[in-house]
């Protein structure tokens, strides 16, 4: 905080000036507040402890093991209990290096992140957390993420190159690696190979370009049918996927300026709204009615994260295939990488080593198989794909997951915002494409102000 | 303890928890508007009212502030009018009143987060049973995404949701409506409209007062149908300002930012119940003890 030095007797009073009592009751009220919000991260890992059985020594251990175990266990706080509680009590239910506590914290990828920062303004953070990718830039710029890098390099049965090297891209910084994937999602265009032969187009041949998927939705477009469709949320890879693509950007290299609002962010944007415009696009904010839409039909091409494969495969009872993202014309598509991640937030060396074990327990191929057997998301572990013990054979057995594992070479991470105001600013980005797409308002317009707004967020 | 201090000594605790409880939170959010916070770097930046400014000033508040006074006009001018027909009407029948009113009261009792996921399937575009039965009469589809429809819906859903609690406020009232100067005017000759204006809406001012400005602070602080049913969205056209106050203290993790939100909306249900009492409250409770 900034503290100038000003003499009452000589200096007139600056407007910015601290008062000194005002604060000191701001900061017991925030304090106040925070423990009110705060998540009580002690309490609930033992509850949830206690009611998983997570940590519980296993019958049978050795002398060496228990020995290994002995001291706090390691806590690791997650969120999406729907999808991962499963696999991640499943990766640690064997003989582990040292005990692990599963804390459950929110429902999705916005919550856990709160979450911390409350607990980490008062001091009793887990020591590992899963979040999202679209999550984590915040903690690694404000410092309280970890660098593993010495870790690592102390390690020697620890091969980094297991890992997919696109996956490991959103938690470098500065030479640094402050994070371990244990799930990846890609932006994907899924069609209906049914409703293609139906309308007289090739069930085989997916659009590629910007002009083929635009002669296709026309084509696919019918009573009842919409030819393609695409949600609206923050943290959206298929937005992602086609920004890449054509060459946009959310800020310039330095990160200095806002920049969605220059040529080739607009020409995404005009894509869409002239597919709305159309009515060849059924653009919405609720991925989940999305989804369920083109599972019954009445979507022919869905753009949306490979995670949702397995549920689509589940739900729907026609011939689903699974493609890029259609790129412009004469480039190529980059597709845009999201999915979950640990980054380790305990500074003191010894939790520090314990936290690690934990990592490569919860980052090893057998439980990043075992997280992609029960969500859907794609293993960023490359060994999970390659060893026959695992899903070597049912991804051989599969083409969708096949093609879904093939797009994640040459993908880039899905964008954060710098700074701690990046959900705020991800919110506006998203607001201003409704705008667009489902408020009818000039694409110049939109673009422009949501510029500006995220300007003065990252300028805070 | 003598007959002076006595008063003050009983009224003490209840005072005490008053002060601990409404007081003192709201001095809180006050002092809290009046600084940044950035959570993750531990820092508290004193910035006076620059951030009441800003807010003010910003396209969030505004359309904060319009929505929960749009929202407050489709509800309150529609439910009270609505639950004081259906209490008449469920007052005048002879037999089967309990069961009535345990009917229309069921979605008052009933979980509002789990009625409004149900709500928000029935909108949803195409498979929702309200879309499939409306969208071919009206042309209406995908309510909750449309910028012009999506406020009406939950508008609905909450006059849905507190029906129920405005018609037991009125048969409640109705308790109060002498049988005998009822009897009596019917004797005079007096027809069903001469005997509800003139015998049991005086009776009904009070209960009158209470449901109009009851179901103003309840819409005004309506949440839990807009985080489920759209979220405040397409591009914040749903969100009313108890809603922003949550994702932006929440979800953001803004907490000098909700505090200016929370203020905003403390003078607004604070000028509307002031409003209230001057306009018409004195005059209604005043009917109801002739």
């Amino acid at each position: 905080m900034d503290r100038r030095p000003t003499n009452p007797a000589t200096t007139p009073r600056e407007p910015d000036m601290r008062p000194t009592q005002l604060r000191i009751v701001a900061l017991l009220l925030a304090a106040l507040t925070l423990a009110a919000c705060s998540s009580g991260t002690d309490e609930a890992a033992t509850a949830d402890a206690t009611e998983n059985g997570s940590s519980a020594a296993p019958s049978g251990e050795t002398e060496d093991l228990a020995e290994q175990r002995s001291g706090e266990p390691v806590q690791v706080a997650y969120t999406i209990p729907a999808l991962f509680r499963e696999p991640l009590n499943a990766a640690v239910a064997g003989d582990t290096p040292v005990d692990i506590e599963l804390v459950e914290q929110g429902e999705g990828c916005a919550d856990l992140p709160t979450r911390l920062q409350t607990d980490i303004a008062s001091g009793s953070t887990a020591d590992l957390a899963l979040l999202c990718f679209s999550t984590v830039r915040q903690f690694i710029d404000a410092g309280v993420a970890q660098p593993l890098d010495d870790l690592i390099t102390d390690d020697p049965d620890f091969d980094l190159d297991q890992f997919a090297p696109e996956s490991l891209e959103p938690f470098r910084r500065d030479g640094q690696l402050y994070g371990l994937p244990n799930a990846l999602s890609v932006g994907a265009l899924y069609w209906n190979a049914d409703l293609f032969e139906a309308a007289g187009l090739d069930p085989d041949t997916p659009p590629q370009t910007w002009s083929e998927l635009t002669e296709a939705a026309s084509a696919l477009t019918d009573d009842g049918v919409d030819g393609f469709s695409i949600a609206l949320y923050e943290g959206n890879m298929i937005f992602g996927a086609l920004f890449h693509s054509n060459g946009a950007g959310w800020m310039n290299d330095a990160e200095t300026e806002v920049t969605f609002d220059d040529s080739p962010g607009q020409e995404v944007v005009s894509l869409l709204a002239d597919m709305a415009d159309a009515g060849t696009l059924r653009a919405s904010s609720d991925p989940v009615a999305l989804r369920e839409a083109f599972a019954r039909g009445e979507i022919a091409m869905w753009a949306d994260s490979t995670a949702n494969l397995r549920l689509i495969e589940e739900q729907s009872d026609f011939d689903l295939r699974v493609a890029p993202i259609p790129h412009p014309e004469g480039a190529t598509t980059v597709g845009a990488l999201n999915g979950m991640a640990f980054l380790m937030f305990t500074e003191d060396e010894s939790a520090r080593q314990r936290a690690w074990e934990a990592m490569k327990v919860l980052t090893s191929p057998e439980a990043a198989a075992e997280v992609a057997t029960a969500t859907g998301f794609l293993s960023p572990n490359t060994l999970t794909y390659t060893r026959e013990d695992l899903l070597a054979d049912s991804v051989a057995a599969d083409p969708n997951t096949a093609a879904a594992t093939r797009l994640i070479e040459g993908s880039v991470p899905i964008y954060e915002f710098p700074g701690s105001r990046s959900t705020e600013a991800g919110t506006i980005f998203r607001d201003a494409i409704v705008q667009v797409l489902q408020g009818g308002q000039p694409i110049d317009d939109a673009l422009a102000t949501a510029e500006e707004q995220i300007g003065l967020l990252v300028e805070q | 303890m003598s007959r002076r201090t006595l008063p003050y000594a009983l009224l003490a605790p209840a005072l005490g928890l008053l002060v601990l409880t409404v007081v003192l939170p709201t001095l809180a959010v006050v002092v809290l508007a009046l600084f940044r916070v950035d959570l993750l770097q531990s820092d508290l930046d004193y910035v006076g009212l620059e951030q009441v400014r800003t807010a003010v000033a910003g396209p969030e508040f505004r359309a904060g502030v319009t929505n929960t006074v749009a929202f407050t006009t489709m509800t309150v001018p529609i439910v009270v009018p609505l639950g004081l027909l259906v209490a008449l009407s469920i007052d005048a029948l002879s037999h089967g009143q309990a069961l009535w009113r345990a009917v229309f009261f069921l979605p008052y009792a009933s979980t509002l987060v789990a009625m409004a996921a149900v709500w928000r399937w029935m909108f949803l575009p195409g498979s929702g049973i309200i879309d499939q039965i409306f969208s071919d009469h009206t042309g209406i589809t995908g309510w909750l995404n449309s910028f012009t429809w999506a406020l009406p819906a939950v508008a609905l859903v909450s006059n849905w949701h507190l029906l129920g609690f405005v018609v037991v406020i009125f048969l409640a009232g109705m308790t109060g409506v002498s049988r005998d100067l009822l009897e009596a005017a019917r004797l005079d000759g007096a027809g069903a409209w001469n005997r509800f204006w003139h015998v049991t809406w005086p009776a009904l001012g009070p209960a009158t007062v209470f449901a109009v400005m009851i179901t103003t602070i309840l819409s005004l602080r309506t949440f839990d149908t807009i985080r489920v049913m759209t979220n405040g969205g397409p591009a914040n056209e749903t969100a009313t300002l108890t809603f922003l106050l949550w994702r932006r203290g929440i979800e953001f993790a803004d907490i000098g930012g909700a505090a200016v939100l929370t203020i905003a909306l403390l003078l607004l249900v604070l000028l509307a119940e002031v409003g209230q009492v001057r306009t018409f409250a004195r005059r209604l409770e005043g009917t109801g003890r002739r």
